[in-house]
């Protein structure tokens, strides 16, 4: 089993949802199927942050939908309140690991975590080049990263299943707080 | 020093010599389990010994924090099991108990330490109670693991009878694995079914079940449930285990609540086996001399 | 010595009212045996865990010894990235240092996530009392806050409640907040009421509260794991946030954080990772969208510091993961109340009286515990459990802690069997108590200690033969039939 295959699996037991796709171009109508399925009443259906500015343009561009991208300097009671306001948010990853199922997410001024915290649905986008093979390998190059640069993200935020609980009657429900759905689009280079 | 019978190396009919750990449970409320253990072990050669100044190991009291009154009886348990050449004997003791078997094995040796100190006693001397105990904690095994051992699963026999096993809490996690026991049973055409949760304590645990009935009894009335199961789906014809504690707990509350079901210790299944006498009928007699 | 609160009733009436309530004590059985065959499995599956978790037990256990000085580093790395550290000796002393940052703050509204700490400080009471609003954002917890009630299992701590009761509190709620009641019982509805209702609490707050995981001495980081999102919600929302966390959570650095940080998750609920797991390293940076302007770290001791270099020192290295709960038997049938202690099952047996001197309910290491020693089994940071619980009933045993019939019963049934004679002799009393009370075959009662078996149990009677009087016949005639 690849690396890719393992995340696949793994996210999945850990009841993420699973796209993958060829080229940056199918993604635009993949996003706007989940949020017209959704339904949406608001005037920001969709969020992003962190994605690669080519990634970022082909949704603004290719999506009925509109879309805000936080973007460094950006006004952050106005994003928060797109946020709360919105279906989906989209967003890149630092990090993905194949063992746990896990994507790791980073504060930072170009990057924001409200958008995997607030709407109701949750969609990262990653390349296989980000998984790495175990979440304690991944932690580690993390840290030798952090280490030669000198800097720590103030919030790290790793990702394994959508929001869930089993506190009334141990039955199990997704979306408590944070998302109910978690979608892992990954992009094959 | 208890009565021992020395046995010439050269007698080709003696398998092997053990020393006998009746346990005082066995000794008083089910003797037929110790006698069965007697036999079964005789007929296969064993040369049995039975220190007769044994009492109990003290478990008991050391449960329930009783620290002192443990080390008494542990010390005595030493006295009478040791040959007097500590550390050479090799003389296997078979325990009709394995929690007895754990408590001896694990709790002794810093038991009987921290007794010493506490007495104000010499290092010295604390240290030698620890080594004694640590020599005859080597030579202790519960009876059903080494008679699986020693004996192997040779004689398959062709049918086999169901019966809910209970494996107790300590045999389970603290003496080494007893798969010998089943398959032992199992070649005398006994087969040991554990009840759903098997891993899940009966509510005996020795001073508990009188100190907290309520919790003990509703740890019993779970496990008596998945018993039942075992009786109605596959037709188990009686419970047995290796710890008469948890036996007599559960057999006791279901005489109490009007609905006995027979239960006996391995050595008596055992036993029966041996005679071919392996019936429900005969099982359900085995109770006999305690049920009228 | 700590301060810890407690359940004043006395025990049986803590354990008889669990044991009447049947909704409870199906629930938690059903969870606990989920949780317990979950965490198994994952072990099963995945054996290379193993060498990481005794590779965290070895850390861990290194780091509680070096506590005092990788609590200086900790301390010195998070001020680094800007945020305010305090050690606080006591229960008291954090109450009024939380306090006292929330009022600079002009906090009307706190949000918190799960943290045991807190209920062990008993902070919501603290800050209601002066005037400013707790949420539990937990769903649990919330739903133990509307009851007024604590938790009843670390992992669930509304597990003793069913939908139908956590409706009514949920009406009540809605009706006081002028708001839309759930629109049914449905597990799901009522889990999106508390959605609904929490999210706008979550947006408004001023101030948040949460607990910790653990503590990366080398990195001043602080980890935070839920399943829930709540604690991100805590974390990045607020202007400020106090993380009030145990002393022992302490790690020595990402290394030794790397071992132990998947063992809450795989040995709790028996996953790889919980859904979130959060770490946060400072307050926001300044061009971020999220995170708190101000963050506050408060270490608190509460009679932890106490059990370094004593026997029960590796207590502290509990990372409340919840496996002993779920394994334990006791637990299983009574729930977490009856413990009358934030702490409940194996582990708050032994801590809660350990941090307090014994001067909190030192009843319950006898009365919760069969010693099946299946929470060892569990515990996946090695603690010796039952060893601890024995040591416990002999502290109270030497303090003179236990009900006189006991000590009286313990003393003289080792004198009789200290010696043969002795022995012999109390064979030939019971079976004279036994003529005299006319029980020849049954049992049916027995005076003393030995009553509590027979308010449930027969036994049978002491037989007319013991094995000790068979064996001198059998040995004589060497009667044994091949
Ligand atoms: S004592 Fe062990 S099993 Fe229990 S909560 Fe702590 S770490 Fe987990």
């Amino acid at each position: 089993m690849t690396v890719g295959q393992q995340f696949e699996q793994k996210w999945q037991e850990n009841s993420g949802k699973i796209i993958r796709i060829r080229q940056i171009a199918e993604l635009p109508g993949f996003l706007e199927g989940i949020v017209r399925s959704y339904g949406h009443h608001g005037n920001m259906p969709i969020v992003m942050a962190g994605l690669p500015k080519t990634w970022s343009d082909a949704i603004s561009q290719g999506s009925a939908q509109a879309a805000y991208l936080w973007a460094e300097g950006g006004d952050k009671e106005r994003f928060r309140q797109y946020c709360e306001g919105s279906t989906l948010g989209v967003t890149g990853c630092a990090w993905a690991a194949a063992d746990a199922g896990s994507v790791s997410l980073y504060s930072d001024s170009e990057q924001s975590l409200l958008p995997s915290l607030l709407p109701p649905i949750h969609a990262v986008i990653l390349k296989e080049s980000q998984i790495a093979e175990t979440f304690q390998s991944g932690l580690q190059a993390m840290y030798q990263h952090a280490k030669e640069t000198h800097f720590w993200p103030s919030l790290i935020k790793v990702i394994a299943g959508p929001s869930m609980t089993a506190d009334i009657e141990g039955q199990l429900i997704l979306g408590v707080h944070g998302p109910q759905d978690v979608y892992a689009v990954i992009v094959e280079e | 020093m208890p009565e021992r019978q020395r046995i010439a190396k050269e007698d080709e009919t003696v398998v092997a010599r053990v020393q006998l750990f009746v346990t005082c449970l066995a000794d008083m409320v089910r003797p037929q389990a110790a006698i069965a253990a007697v036999r079964a072990m005789e007929r296969r050669g064993v040369n049995v010994e039975f220190p007769s100044n044994q009492t109990c190991c003290g478990q008991f009291s050391y449960n329930a924090g009783y620290q002192h009154e443990a080390a008494i009886l542990a010390r005595h348990f030493l006295e009478v099991f040791e040959t007097g050449e500590t550390g050479h004997d090799e003389t296997e003791i078979v325990s009709l108990s394995g929690s007895c078997a754990a408590m001896v094995i694990h709790s002794y040796p810093q038991l009987l330490f921290d007794d010493a100190m506490e007495q104000g006693e010499p290092l010295s001397v604390a240290e030698d109670w620890k080594r004694r105990a640590q020599a005859v904690g080597t030579r202790i095994r519960e009876w059903g693991t080494w008679m699986g051992k020693t004996f192997g699963s040779a004689q398959e026999k062709g049918h086999h009878l169901p019966v809910a096993y209970h494996l107790g809490c300590h045999m389970r996690r603290l003496l080494p694995p007893s798969g010998e026991l089943t398959n032992m049973l199992k070649a005398q055409g006994i087969l040991a079914r554990e009840p759903d949760d098997a891993d899940q304590c009966c509510g005996f645990g020795g001073t508990y079940s009188f100190t907290e009935p309520a919790i003990s009894t509703a740890l019993a009335d779970d496990k008596l449930k998945n018993i039942d199961k075992l009786v109605h789906d596959q037709g188990a014809v009686c419970l047995t285990s290796a710890d008469l504690g948890c036996l007599l707990h559960l057999a006791g509350r279901q005489r109490r609540q009007g609905s006995p079901f027979p239960a006996c210790h391995i050595s008596e299944l055992v036993d029966l086996a041996d005679q071919n006498r392996l019936t429900p009928e005969h099982i359900e007699s085995l109770g006999d001399e305690g049920r009228k | 010595m700590g301060q810890l609160p407690f359940d004043p009733r006395p025990w049986p009436i803590r354990r008889n009212q669990a044991l009447q309530d049947q909704t409870m004590r199906h629930t938690i059985g059903f969870v606990t045996r989920r949780f317990a065959l979950a965490k198994r499995d994952v072990y099963r599956k995945n054996p290379a865990i193993e060498a990481s978790r005794q590779a965290a037990v070895g850390q861990k256990r290194q780091a509680i010894r070096d506590m005092p000085r990788l609590l200086e580093q900790f301390r010195a790395q998070v001020e680094e990235h800007g945020a305010q550290t305090y050690m606080a000796a006591g229960a008291h002393d954090a109450i009024a240092i939380a306090l006292r940052i929330a009022r600079q703050a002009q906090a009307k509204l706190v949000i918190k996530s799960k943290s045991m700490v807190t209920e062990e400080i008993e902070l919501n009471q603290a800050f209601e009392s002066a005037g400013i609003v707790v949420r539990e954002t937990d769903l649990g917890e919330y739903i133990i806050q509307l009851a007024r009630e604590k938790p009843s299992h670390i992992l669930a701590p509304a597990a003793h409640r069913n939908r139908h009761q956590i409706d009514e509190l949920f009406h009540h709620d809605a009706s006081q907040q002028g708001i839309q009641p759930p629109v049914s019982d449905e597990i799901a509805e009522l889990t999106h009421y508390a959605r609904f209702r929490l999210r706008q609490e979550f947006l408004r707050a001023d101030m948040g509260v949460t607990g910790g995981n653990f503590l990366v001495a080398e990195t001043g980081t602080l980890v935070l794991i839920t399943n829930e999102g709540n604690a991100d919600m805590v974390t990045s929302l607020p202007r400020v946030l106090v993380s009030i966390v145990g002393v022992e959570k302490i790690v020595r650095d990402w290394s030794s954080l790397v071992q132990i940080i998947q063992q809450p998750a795989m040995s709790g609920i028996g996953r790889h990772l919980s859904s979130y797991t959060t770490m946060v390293h400072g307050p926001r940076q300044s061009a971020s969208a999220e995170g708190p302007d101000e963050w506050h770290v408060i270490l608190l001791d509460n009679g932890r510091k106490a059990l370094l270099g004593t026997e029960f020192e590796d207590v502290l290295s509990c990372i409340r993961c919840g496996a002993c709960l779920n394994v334990c038997p006791v637990f299983r049938e009574v729930g977490g109340h009856a413990y009358g202690s934030v702490y409940p099952g194996p582990i708050g047996i032994v801590e809660t009286p350990l941090l307090t001197d014994l001067q909190v309910l030192p009843e319950i290491p006898s009365t919760l515990c069969t010693l099946c020693h299946a929470c060892l089994e569990a515990c996946p940071m090695d603690i010796e459990l039952p060893h601890h619980i024995v040591a416990l009933r002999r502290l109270k045993a030497k303090r003179r802690l236990n009900a006189r019939r006991l000590d009286w019963t313990m003393r003289t049934w080792a004198r009789f069997w200290q010696t043969p004679q002795g022995y012999r002799r109390s064979v030939q009393i019971a079976r004279l108590a036994q003529r005299v009370s006319r029980q020849p075959r049954i049992l049916h009662s027995a005076p003393g200690l030995f009553g509590g078996w027979f308010e449930t149990r027969d036994m049978p009677a002491v037989a007319a033969e013991t094995f000790h009087e068979w064996w001198p016949k059998h040995h004589h005639t060497g009667a044994s039939e091949k």
